[in-house]
């Protein structure tokens, strides 16, 4: 896709990044659990990244990079709205998630689906919007997009052994919720 | 092994990652316990149920919409550069007002323009001056419902400038963003002197013309 018959910079920066696009929105969903939050993650990348295309071309393995460089904006802008959260201590937590509408996307199955026979998607999404950041992002790379540790340690830039125990304890508050909500 | 036991491999089980002997006794401990092997199930159900989660497609081309916010970017930043030139022109003349006219200018007060709504529309003010003055403030005030295109967010802008003796021309690229009227309003300041102007904006039916502008006349 070329979105104004650009040359130079803009082209090269389609050709590098444009294979990317699906699999950063694809990984911002995950982490955000909401698609505007995602488009918004990503589009904000892309544009800082536009002024580093040179350097986006000397990168080696351009999908684990980009990936981390999304995966650190994402907690970038959770600080900054967790800081900002301070002010609306009042509020009830259930409205920061937005329009429930906004989850029902007509290509989406929606919370009635059941993903799994015992649990539906609405179920696991509240879950896993009750977890801090850092679990979901193990839970979303390990356990939703099979990426292994290893791989992990180049995107989180955390050790395995922290990884591990991190991904452990993820699980263990994702089950623990969902047995409060009488699913597990 | 004691289910408390298997509890902490569960994990290292189900991902593959225990030593042969460890997951023997796992395997024979599950074949015997109910209670444990209910618990396994359930965390392949969970795993399972994470693997299939779906995610929705993004509403359009996101690359195509970060190359246009790009370039929008871009635009506002050079637009930047020709309002803060053409600002510090406007200062200087302005200045000159300030220092010579104490009486009410016949000038000051509010002007109109026609806009048309949800598009950048340039709309210019000229001044012109006799001298040239130091150390003036410029600011724009931008009520609910105006935006300056690219700054969709900002609600002020404030330069400090020398001006310069002459015709200046301060064109501001606003965007209506309502469909009842708004005021623009700009207050020139030097010393102790201060002088405000309020720019109406009236919207209207869109028109093939171009910019609009609203000129002041020359100072007293």
């Amino acid at each position: 896709m070329s979105s104004s018959g650009d040359s130079g910079p803009a082209a090269d920066f389609e050709a590098l990044v444009g294979p990317h696009v699906d699999h950063l929105y694809r990984m911002a969903y995950r982490f955000t659990g909401r698609r505007e939050e995602a488009e918004d993650l990503v589009q904000d990348l892309l544009v800082k990244l536009y002024p580093r295309v040179e350097e986006l071309a000397r990168v080696d393995q351009l999908r684990p990079w980009l990936t981390r460089v999304l995966y650190n904006q994402f907690v970038d802008q959770h600080r900054k709205r967790s800081r900002l959260r301070l002010w609306g201590s009042n509020e009830d937590p259930e409205d920061d998630r937005g329009d429930p509408f906004d989850r029902m996307a007509s290509d989406n199955p929606g919370p009635e689906r059941a993903v799994q026979d015992r649990f539906t998607q609405a179920q696991i999404e509240e879950a896993l919007a009750q977890l801090s950041h850092e679990h979901r992002a193990v839970l979303a790379l390990h356990d939703m997009e099979g990426y292994t540790l290893v791989e992990m340690t180049t995107i989180l830039e955390v050790p395995t052994g922290t990884l591990k125990s991190r991904l452990h304890r993820a699980r263990a508050r994702i089950r623990r919720l969902l047995t409060e909500d009488g699913t597990f | 092994m004691s289910c408390e036991t298997l509890r902490e491999h569960l994990d290292d089980y189900l991902d593959g990652r225990l030593a042969e002997a460890t997951e023997r006794a796992v395997s024979e401990h599950l074949a015997e316990c109910g209670a444990c092997s209910r618990r396994l199930q359930e965390a392949r159900d969970l795993q399972g149920a994470l693997r299939e989660m779906a995610v929705p497609p993004p509403s359009g081309d996101l690359l195509e919409r970060a190359m246009q916010a790009r370039a929008r970017t871009a635009r506002a930043r050079r637009q930047m550069g020709a309002l803060a030139a053409a600002a510090s022109l406007l200062l200087a003349v302005a200045a000159g007002w300030l220092a010579l006219d104490t009486r009410q200018d016949p000038l000051e007060g509010t002007r109109m323009v026609a806009v048309t709504p949800n598009q950048p529309e340039k709309v210019s003010l000229v001044f012109n001056s006799s001298e040239r003055l130091e150390e003036v403030t410029l600011t724009v005030k931008v009520p609910e419902g105006v935006e300056l295109a690219g700054y969709p967010n900002q609600r002020e802008l404030s330069w400090r400038t020398t001006l310069e003796a002459g015709r200046n021309v301060l064109e501001l690229p606003v965007i209506l963003r309502s469909i009842t009227e708004r005021a623009l309003a700009a207050r020139l300041e030097h010393g102790d002197s201060r002088r405000e102007f309020r720019l109406r904006l009236q919207p209207q039916e869109p028109e093939p013309t171009g910019g609009l502008s609203l000129t002041e006349g020359p100072a007293a």
